[in-house]
């Protein structure tokens, strides 16, 4: 009889062994639970087992079951590396390669921004209208801050 | 006998210039506060800045509790500003266009035009001004009484005043510097009390020009973080204005605070430098504007006011982030 239904589960079983097959196995007080595992092993071959509900259960209950630590995690000194157990060629190669990257930020910065003289004509205009509207107390108030046309 | 000379000689000295120490002599500054602010009055005034000279024209009313004020540019693109209470419409001209920049916020709301120069608290300007009253003259044709407020220190410079011995209204005001150059003035020529009987006159003339108008709202707020603060703001100055604002042609926007101890400001602007371009650094003065620049990490700071170097170049220095 467990060919049969195992048979049904695959859709391989004939038509005409459904309906004595259905009707012999619902008297049977196991007949859920069997079900259940020919229905589980069906979705694990063909890769469509997700779990199931009662797992779930199983893994909520354990994490209400674990005690909640709220403050006084481990310091980060007990997260330190232990030196001492690595390999110091690794450590020194890291080190020039930090040297490197500091050596060619320091030389990028100093060739691109160099400040140059405060002049008149370069001064920008948005700047002065913008002082001009927001501070002066005479007729450079008229300026206009923002309109370009 | 010379030191009843030197006692003599003081006395003439201080009878001819008069120094106010005490509190109640602060009163002719507050009178003079309330007075533009309660009186009716219109005229035309000419305002000089550096070498630049314009005339303006003023209507100025109290209506129920609400100031109304019209300021008409009367040279170049005629420009002119409407204000109702905190309320102030700007209209720019150009070409056929008019350019109306408004908001119940807008920012300039925080200045003080001529004649209204004092705010409304002016705790901080007895703090670092000393009053002194000088000769009693004429200015457009009404007689007036001479009042300085020189600064206690060198982080701003001296206001003079011409007050209406009538009104107490501000009929002449001249920036001068530490060498008593003049710097800023602003001069009533003509003016009339309470020939405005109605509001009639508070609409723009540039109405009637029937243009296009282009309505522009200068108050496009950007909420962003502060990243810099200031360590050390000259003595009496505090922040009055903050605007963060998108800079033409880039897509990063650009810091720019104002600074006042409710007569002098100072403008800082922290931007961030564009590609290509080189940062400045130093001090520059013209036109009675004095502006220092720095660069720092990637940012232009620059300050500009109407104030001693001292004052722009500590505000800079003082910029960390």
């Amino acid at each position: 009889m467990t060919e049969k239904n195992s048979s049904l589960f695959d859709n391989e079983i004939n038509e005409e062994d459904i309906v004595s097959l259905v009707s012999s196995e619902v008297k049977k007080p196991n007949m859920r639970s069997q079900w259940f595992y020919y229905q589980t092993i069906r979705d694990v071959v063909r890769g469509e087992y997700s779990g199931s509900s009662n797992l779930s259960n199983k893994i909520m209950g354990a994490i209400d079951a674990e005690p909640t630590q709220m403050i006084g995690y481990r310091p980060v000194k007990e997260l330190a590396i232990d030196f001492n157990s690595y390999n110091w060629q690794l450590v020194l190669g890291f080190a020039v390669l930090i040297a490197i990257v500091f050596a060619g930020l320091n030389s990028k910065n100093q060739n691109t921004i160099t400040p140059v003289q405060l002049v008149y004509d370069e001064i920008p205009a948005e700047i002065m209208n913008a002082h001009f509207a927001n501070s002066s107390s005479t007729a450079k108030y008229f300026v206009q801050t923002t309109f370009t046309k | 006998m010379t030191k009843f000379l030197s006692l003599i000689l003081f006395l003439l000295i201080f009878t001819k210039l008069p120094l106010y120490a005490g509190q109640n002599s602060w009163g002719i500054i507050e009178k003079c506060q309330k007075a533009t602010q309660n009186l009716n009055y219109k005229g035309v005034y000419i305002s000089q800045h550096g070498h630049e000279l314009k005339s303006v024209e003023i209507i100025h009313m109290l209506h129920g509790s609400e100031e109304y004020t019209r300021i008409n540019l009367l040279d170049g693109n005629a420009d002119e500003v409407s204000s109702q209470g905190k309320n102030i419409m700007i209209y720019h001209r150009h070409d056929n266009d008019v350019v109306i920049q408004s908001g119940p916020s807008n920012k300039r709301d925080q200045q003080q035009l001529f004649p209204a120069i004092f705010p409304s608290d002016i705790t901080e300007i007895k703090k670092y001004y000393l009053l002194s009253s000088g000769m009693s003259e004429k200015v457009a044709g009404r007689m007036t009484q001479r009042v300085n407020l020189i600064p206690k220190d060198n982080f701003r410079y001296t206001y003079n005043f011409w007050l209406d011995q009538e009104t107490s209204l501000p009929l002449k005001m001249i920036i001068s510097n530490l060498e008593k150059n003049v710097l800023e003035q602003s001069t009533f020529n003509k003016i009339q009390f309470n020939t405005v009987k109605n509001l009639d006159w508070f609409t723009p003339t540039s109405d009637k020009l029937r243009k296009n108008y282009i309505d522009e709202n200068i108050t496009k707020k950007i909420n962003l973080n502060r990243f810099w603060k200031v360590q050390n703001i000259p003595p009496g100055f505090k922040e009055v204005n903050f605007m963060v604002s998108k800079m033409p042609g880039m897509n990063m926007v650009g810091n720019h605070a104002v600074y006042s101890d409710g007569l002098s400001y100072i403008s800082l602007f922290i931007q961030p430098v564009r590609r290509g371009q080189k940062p400045k650094e130093g001090d520059l003065s013209f036109n009675a504007t004095n502006v220092s620049a720095r660069y720092h990490k990637g940012y232009q700071i620059m300050a500009v006011g109407s104030v001693p170097f001292k004052a722009v170049r500590s505000l800079i220095d003082s910029v960390e982030f």
